[in-house]
């Protein structure tokens, strides 16, 4: 088209339109480029969390959210930060503004189920998580979340065979198998645990919760000389690594103990008794390594101390049955937020505190309780960071619902 | 992005639940002699259900009737005892019926006693015997001659009220003789269960101990649900458990002395016990297995008082240093170390223990060692006793299963309310090994809901056989099938000094160069009393080298080269007399 031609057709009425549609578009794509304000503070919010600033992170991403309340990136982006630093109730708040805006987010109802869980609202947890796996049966996280939840209630079945397919579906994860084998063991299916140690150690010898299990299963199901030296061969792997000493140190004295070996027995049983003060086990164990090396105080100390702790796991579980019948039932959480406090274990006194907030926030008891879980988290932080690992990770092992059982409930 | 605050707690998951569970040293016998699981040489079952077959026809009735009362978990028991001193032992089958209070109930169902017609078969005496009375909801049976006349009496365990029968000369009348023997004053709220004879003082006369579970009523019972929200029996928690009554026979009558002596010091819910002198000193202790408290070893201080030492002497708890479910006791010397140990059975998910005796006064808790605890799991035990089946010098042991909770597959994975007999045999090296097989298990695989259990040869072949109780079902007695060539022999007490049944008194013999130990008892088990002969296998030896045997007096006789495969006498410084 020649330059005069084209004047001609810009002064068209044809020509006017297309340049106008032509501007319109050009109009467009500019403000498709050009980022609103609050997705600028969105983008920030990330820049922030990749410096690890998670505090300015957070006030980029509120902000993103004041300027617009449907960025469900932000919404997204805040949920996981307040999960990350535990901020249960807020991260549940996020999480449902993302489902009012995208409900189709992957793995939305899984982390809605684990916010709930870590906020103590076991119920709702259970309750969203197996929607959850209805929706997405097959997803490895939603399966092992839900799976954390069946611990705590008597539904032992339907968790092996859960964590079973878990396994199936992830076959080369190492933290799945490992999983499961850790729940064979502990419900003492040796049969089936075996081969699956036997598999994951020799996919890697130098893995120690491997080694941790067969150990266990020797010391379980071999009571013969041969036996129980190769158990005491697989926890001395261990019992180096803070992570896995205290446990160490517990089986081996059992293990020197059957082996008549009271001195060395005695040895590893106090340093595990160190390890894990309210391990009630330990106790007991030592109490009988005493009592068969003549040492008749020591024994009844140990036992003593042995016996307080069952009275305070049977004291928790009746108060935990309070909670279940009555969830606002302030003096059960107080009693059990001081309890769980006074065993250092804070993630579970954590959770009756928040009880505590909420169902009488300005009581004195809460406020008291308020500081000494301030007092004992700073403590616990100031604490060698491998020791407090290995003490969180061994009182974990040994968990209050573990012990309850134990205690002769049935 | 999301990843970069996703936390995964991988470490609490790894070790989430690894519940340490062991046991003590092994225990390994001074001798080399096994004995293999007899799987590979035989193809018949190793017993038979004779019930029928020996004309026995009774159905114990707990009376459930849908309201879940607490106490319909516990009956019933049963008892082997020869009442008429013919050589053959007759049977006693508690009967329970309507839970309802005494008041309310009308035509209760009677106890049956069997009268053994040395053929394989019983007949039913007890019309005009005097126990075809309404004993009230019965629990229990124990067996002793309670006045040395020569004949067995019995005291049967119920709820409210005990009953004391004297044996009339064997003449199959028995009178009722409570309120004149003392024992007709109520303790607690009545809720007696397992009781045993024993002479704790060694005067000659048999004392009596009676294991009570709570202070129960049907007042303080209410409804209680499952997890799946059905209705079911109350756990024990829902109530305090009790003191237990200890009895000095002061000649035709007996004292309580649970206040003086110091039982009353400590309560639990009593479900079974033995008398067992656990530290060889001659003087007669107690063993008590208590449901979700500890266990009680009541030591005997020999001045009529006694201390409880469970604790102390590793006995209390399970291997985790908790109140284990105690629902039976058996004692045994399983492993030839010439001190009796002790089995206490278990709630299904908790392992029956195995508490070895060391001989020092200290048990070490052997039951994850001697492989009875991970095949009990599923099961939830009550009755139990060592039995040398086969006779290859060895004690196996039988235990009869059956739960408490009509709904018990949904408290436990792969628990089911009615439950099949366990066997384990003794391998001689410390380990016992369930016997699985359905082709050797035979009639002991059915499903029931056991509870008592006693032992005892009831055709006088050689062989001790079983008998076992189930709750609103028959009984079974199970003959035992064992043909092999295995010699025993087997010893009846009769005390001159001590106590007329001779209880207590030790025996050890020597066959083949293996030594054994039994001592002389009827109460062991749960809520039953067995045959009080001693029982020795003695496998292929076909002499028995030495026989000591040990009355609670501390006299002692010795004696070489008996014939096995005999029944003997064995009367109180008079040497012993075959009987056929």
């Amino acid at each position: 088209m020649s330059l005069p031609g084209t004047r001609k057709f810009l002064t068209s009425p044809k020509g006017a339109i297309t340049l106008l549609v032509i501007a319109a578009l050009a109009w467009g794509l500019t403000l498709k480029n050009q980022l609103s304000p609050s997705q600028k503070h969105l983008d920030a919010g990330i820049e922030y969390a990749h410096k690890g600033q998670g505090r300015e992170a957070e006030q980029e991403w509120r902000t993103a959210t004041t300027l617009d309340s449907n960025n469900a990136a932000a919404w997204n982006y805040l949920a996981e930060y307040y999960s990350d630093i535990h901020n249960w109730r807020a991260s549940i708040e996020a999480l449902h503004q993302l489902e009012r805006l995208k409900p189709d987010t992957p793995h939305l109802q899984s982390r809605l189920a684990r916010a709930n869980m870590e906020s103590g609202d076991e119920m709702e947890a259970y309750r969203i998580a197996e929607a959850s796996l209805k929706v997405e049966p097959n997803d490895p996280d939603t399966i092992l979340l839900f799976c954390s939840l069946l611990a705590n209630t008597k539904e032992n079945q339907r968790r092996l065979d859960l964590l079973r397919q878990a396994a199936r579906l992830q076959p080369d994860n190492l933290k799945t198998q490992t999983l499961l084998a850790a729940t064979l063991t502990d419900k003492r299916q040796f049969d089936e645990a075996k081969p699956l140690v036997e598999k994951l150690l020799q996919k890697d010898p130098s893995n120690l919760e491997a080694s941790s299990l067969q150990g266990m299963i020797l010391i379980n199901t071999d009571s013969s000389p041969s036996g129980l030296k190769l158990a005491e061969s697989d926890f001395l792997k261990t019992v180096d690594t803070p992570l896995y000493a205290p446990f160490a140190h517990f089986n081996l004295g059992k293990i020197y103990k059957r082996m008549g070996n009271q001195q060395e027995a005695a040895k590893h049983l106090e340093s595990a008794a160190k390890m894990m003060p309210v391990k009630r086990e330990v106790w007991f164990e030592l109490s009988e390594v005493y009592a068969q090396k003549g040492d008749r105080v020591k024994s009844a100390t140990a036992r003593k101390q042995s016996e307080f702790l069952l009275d305070q796991e049977n004291r928790i579980k009746s108060l935990e049955q309070k909670c279940v019948k009555n969830p606002a039932d302030f003096d059960a959480h107080y009693e059990l937020t001081r309890l769980f406090l006074s065993r250092s274990e804070l993630h579970k006194a954590d959770i009756h505190l928040e009880q505590l907030k909420t169902i009488r926030p300005n009581d004195p008891r809460t406020l008291q309780s308020i500081q000494q879980f301030a007092a004992a988290s700073n403590l616990s932080k100031s604490a060698d960071s491998n020791l407090s690992k290995s003490a969180a990770s061994a009182n974990s092992a040994f968990s209050p619902a573990d012990n309850l059982n134990a205690a002769g409930s049935r | 992005m999301i990843e970069l605050f996703r936390c995964f707690r991988l470490l609490l998951l790894i070790f989430i639940t690894i519940a340490a569970v062991s046991s003590g040293c092994t225990h390994r016998p001074a001798s080399t002699v096994t004995s293999p699981v007899p799987s590979l040489n035989r193809s018949s079952a190793l017993f038979e259900d004779a019930t029928t077959k020996a004309g026995i026809r009774f159905t114990h009735t707990n009376g459930a009737d849908g309201k879940f009362r607490f106490d319909e978990f516990s009956p019933a028991g049963c008892a082997f005892v020869d009442y008429d001193n013919d050589g053959w032992l007759d049977i006693l089958l508690i009967q329970s019926g309507s839970s309802e209070p005494s008041s309310d109930v009308k035509d209760r169902p009677h106890c049956a006693l069997y009268h053994n017609n040395k053929n394989g078969t019983f007949t039913d005496v007890t019309a005009g015997s005097g126990l075809d009375s309404d004993l009230g909801y019965a629990q229990g049976a124990a067996v002793g001659d309670i006045d040395n006349d020569g004949y067995d009496d019995l005291l049967i365990t119920s709820y409210g009220r005990n009953h004391l029968f004297h044996n009339e000369k064997g003449s199959g009348k028995f009178t009722e003789v409570t309120a004149a023997w003392g024992l007709d004053k109520p303790h607690s709220t009545g809720y007696a269960t397992s009781a045993a004879f024993g002479d704790y003082d060694n005067d000659g006369r048999l004392d009596l101990y009676i294991c009570y579970y709570a202070p129960w009523t049907p007042l303080l019972d209410r409804p209680c649900f499952n997890e799946a929200k059905l209705q079911d029996y109350c756990t024990p928690e829902q109530f305090p458990p009790d003191t237990h009554q200890l009895f000095h026979n002061d000649d035709h009558r007996f004292t309580d002395i649970s206040e003086k002596s110091g039982i009353s010091n400590v309560k639990g819910r009593g479900l079974a016990v033995t008398f067992i002198d656990y530290d060889g000193d001659g003087k007669e202790d107690i063993f008590v297995a208590n449901d979700l408290t500890p266990n009680m070893l009541w030591h005997n201080n020999g001045d009529g008082t006694f201390t409880e030492m469970a604790k102390s002497a590793g006995c209390a708890y399970s291997d985790e240093g908790a109140s284990m479910a105690g629902m039976g006791v058996a004692p045994s010397d399983y492993n030839h170390s010439g001190h009796e140990s002790l089995i206490v059975t278990n709630f299904s998910g908790m392992p029956n223990t195995l508490f070895t005796n060391q001989g020092n006064g200290l048990f070490v808790n052997n039951s994850m060692t001697s492989g009875l605890a991970i095949p009990h799991m599923k099961f939830l035990a009550f009755g139990c006793s060592f039995i040398d089946y086969d006779a290859d010098g060895w004690a196996d042991l039988f235990v009869n299963n059956g739960s408490v909770y009509v709904h018990a597959e949904t408290r436990l994975d792969g628990a089911s309310y009615k439950e099949r007999k366990q066997i384990f045999h003794n391998a001689g090296d410390g380990l016992f090994n369930e016997i699985t097989q359905e082709s050797l298990l035979g009639d002991a695989a059915a499903p029931m809901v056991g509870r008592g259990l006693a032992i005892g040869d009831y055709d006088n072949d050689g062989r001790l056989d079983v008998l076992c109780t189930n709750q609103n079902g028959p009984p079974q007695l199970f003959h035992n099938q064992d043909h092999s060539k295995n010699h025993w022999i087997s010893f009846k007490t009769i005390g001159r000094k001590c106590n007329r049944d001779g209880l207590q008194t030790k025996f050890t013999i020597t066959a083949g160069g293996v030594t054994q130990s039994a001592e002389v008892r009827s109460a062991f088990s749960y809520l039953s009393s067995s045959d009080r002969r001693v029982y020795f296998g003695i496998g292929s030896a076909n002499s028995i080298e030495k026989v000591q045997i040990h009355w609670p007096d501390g006299t002692i006789e010795k004696l070489k080269n008996i014939r096995p495969d005999r029944f003997y006498i064995s009367t109180e410084g008079m040497g012993i007399t075959p009987l056929r």
